[in-house]
């Protein structure tokens, strides 16, 4: 947290390495989350491109309220969303979703079985966006439910309610798995 | 550990598998740095933009304004709806709804307003859901409403008046989400008061998804086509109280009709008063008008400068009613005569008899509304409405008569 203050002062007055080095800092957060909320790996790296280019021109005049992660995120989840609004929106299929689900074979990914990971990514995609999203920024991106109602201007209850309702509907979809 | 613990627990382990499981390549490294720090290069040459000239972007009190929250009401409510209504379409018809709406280009809509006066409104989305170009006809009332990125109109045939202000109709950081995000959430969490059914139009026998959402304080009958998910119609059964309730009834709403050529374009009539809005702003936010309300609570600083003003009035003392209402200054002593009597007729008050309670309007967005009951010439108690602008400027409170609100009504 610290050095990001330290890093966005630099920023501020003018050091290429405060940016090279946010970026290098949090490239792969990002990227991972334009992924999860955006479902495409090509559309995600266009998506981190634009907000971190965009962070760059607005550099030299930024100031932060909150954490430089919480800022940055945000930023993916407007994008985002604005892509959302702009394109024709197909829907993720469960197909396409457990896709997506079992595309990783990271060691931690090993942790959860690879049928409870294509489940899970099946229940998530069944999920309305603004649901998926709370629960994304939230477990994911680790953004605190403030800062998401922040960055979307609206209130924490609001974000509260989508974050209970989209787990509510996880658990009814995985319900039986859950249990067993 | 409870079940949704469990859930949350492995959801999150869910989440950061697929986390940890992407990282950026070196090309996408390379492309990412290049144009940032080139950008970043370019806004260091730049110099900070010079601050905007002053813009009036906040006239609530326009019909647009009502007209965009309502629209988003109609979203907000039709999204809710549809999540809700579990037995009736699938869980992509969410989606389905949401895209549909955000696709939407023009909206066309015939609505009743509280007194259940008609009109017609037409309105141009942007690509993220903002209206753009606005157009609203009240017929009764003769009002027409333009509101353009670049400068914006209110027309009052009957008065012949036109008030011109700078930019849209209405605050430009309206976001349809934002704003529907309290509806939205109040239908969600009256679940159990909704009734959705299917009927058949009443014309064209299109087939509807029929929607009644009653909580506490409101309720709405909201009618969705049920192909294309898209609200065609919506009721106010109960209540008044949300941004945007101006509007009762949106007997029929249509998407993506080509609205007449010039619809969205104004042209002066002949011998209009025309008022200068932004103009206007300046002069009710100049701490050399109005009258000071330090130690003084909004009531009793509303009251004392309701007292000034119908004084003032009263006695056709122009001159110092300006210093109280300062939009007066804006006219000529004969086009302020004219415009008292469009408002009060042939019979003037005579005595300002007592205040009622100060309210916030939300139709109104120049300030608070202060009711005020006054004896007319013909011997008639008459109730007027005055809008109180409470300022603070430098650390100083104060309030400035920002005009009538509405036109006065015989209480006995």
């Amino acid at each position: 947290m610290l050095e990001d203050k330290l890093l966005v002062w630099k920023l501020r007055y003018g050091s290429r390495d405060a940016l090279c080095r946010i970026y290098e800092k949090y490239r792969n957060d990002l990227l991972a989350l334009a992924v999860a909320l955006s479902n495409d790996k090509a559309l995600a790296e266009d998506i981190v491109h634009d907000v971190f280019v965009s962070f760059a021109e607005l550099a030299g005049k930024l100031q932060l309220r909150g954490n430089l992660k919480s800022y940055l995120a945000a930023g993916i989840a407007n994008r985002v969303r604005n892509l959302r609004r702009s394109k024709p929106q197909q829907p993720v299929g469960l197909d396409e979703a457990a896709v997506i689900a079992s595309s990783s074979d990271s060691p931690q990914r090993l942790a959860i079985s690879a049928e409870q990971s294509q489940l899970i990514g099946s229940a998530m995609a069944q999920l309305p966006y603004q649901q998926r999203e709370v629960i994304i920024l939230h477990l994911q991106a680790g953004l605190k439910f403030r800062a998401i109602a922040n960055s979307q201007g609206v209130s924490v209850n609001t974000i509260q309610s989508r974050y209970r309702y989209g787990m509510d509907k996880l658990q009814s979809i995985l319900n039986g798995e859950v249990k067993k | 550990m409870s079940a949704a613990e469990n859930v949350e627990k492995l959801i999150k382990k869910f989440c950061i598998a697929k986390k940890s499981s992407v990282t950026t390549s070196p090309d996408m490294d390379k492309r990412v740095l290049d144009d940032a720090l080139a950008a970043y290069e370019k806004s260091k040459a730049k110099k900070p933009a010079d601050s905007q000239p002053f813009v009036w972007r906040i006239i609530m009190k326009s019909k647009i304004t009502k007209l965009a929250t309502a629209a988003a009401i109609i979203i907000a409510v039709a999204l809710s709806v549809t999540f809700l209504d579990k037995s009736i379409t699938p869980a992509y018809a969410i989606e389905q709804t949401i895209e549909a709406l955000r696709q939407a280009r023009i909206v066309h809509m015939f609505c009743r307003d509280w007194d259940g006066k008609k009109f017609e409104m037409w309105m141009s989305l942007n690509t993220e859901g903002y209206p753009e170009y606005c157009y609203s006809y009240w017929p009764d009332y003769e009002v027409t409403n333009i509101s353009t990125p670049t400068v914006s109109y209110q027309y009052n045939k009957k008065m012949n008046q036109v008030s011109i202000n700078k930019g849209k109709l209405y605050h430009f950081d309206i976001r349809f989400d934002n704003m529907f995000e309290n509806i939205q959430e109040a239908v969600l969490k009256n679940e159990n008061n909704i009734k959705v059914y299917r009927e058949a139009a009443s014309s064209g026998g299109k087939n509807l998804i029929v929607a009644i959402c009653e909580g506490d304080a409101e309720a709405w009958k909201i009618f969705i086509d049920s192909e294309t998910k898209l609200p065609v119609g919506l009721h106010c059964l109960k209540g008044r109280n949300r941004p945007g309730d101006f509007i009762r009834d949106f007997d029929e709403i249509r998407f993506d009709e080509e609205p007449p050529a010039g619809i969205f374009e104004f042209e002066m009539p002949d011998g209009a008063v025309v008022t200068d809005m932004d103009q206007r702003m300046q002069l009710l936010d100049d701490p050399n008008n109005g009258i000071s309300a330090e130690g003084l609570s909004k009531q009793q600083a509303a009251e004392e400068i309701a007292c000034e003003y119908w004084r003032y009035i009263i006695e056709k003392d122009l001159e110092k009613a300006k210093k109280v209402s300062p939009s007066i200054s804006l006219y000529s002593a004969e086009e302020v005569e004219k415009r008292y009597q469009q408002i009060f007729g042939n019979c003037l008050p005579s005595e300002f008899v007592e205040s009622g309670k100060l309210y916030v309007e939300n139709s109104c967005g120049l300030g608070e509304i202060l009711p005020c009951i006054l004896m007319f010439e013909d011997g008639r108690k008459r109730e007027a409405k005055i809008i109180i602008r409470f300022r603070n400027i430098r650390g100083k409170s104060s309030c400035v008569i920002a005009g009538h609100y509405g036109y006065p009504v015989t209480i006995d």
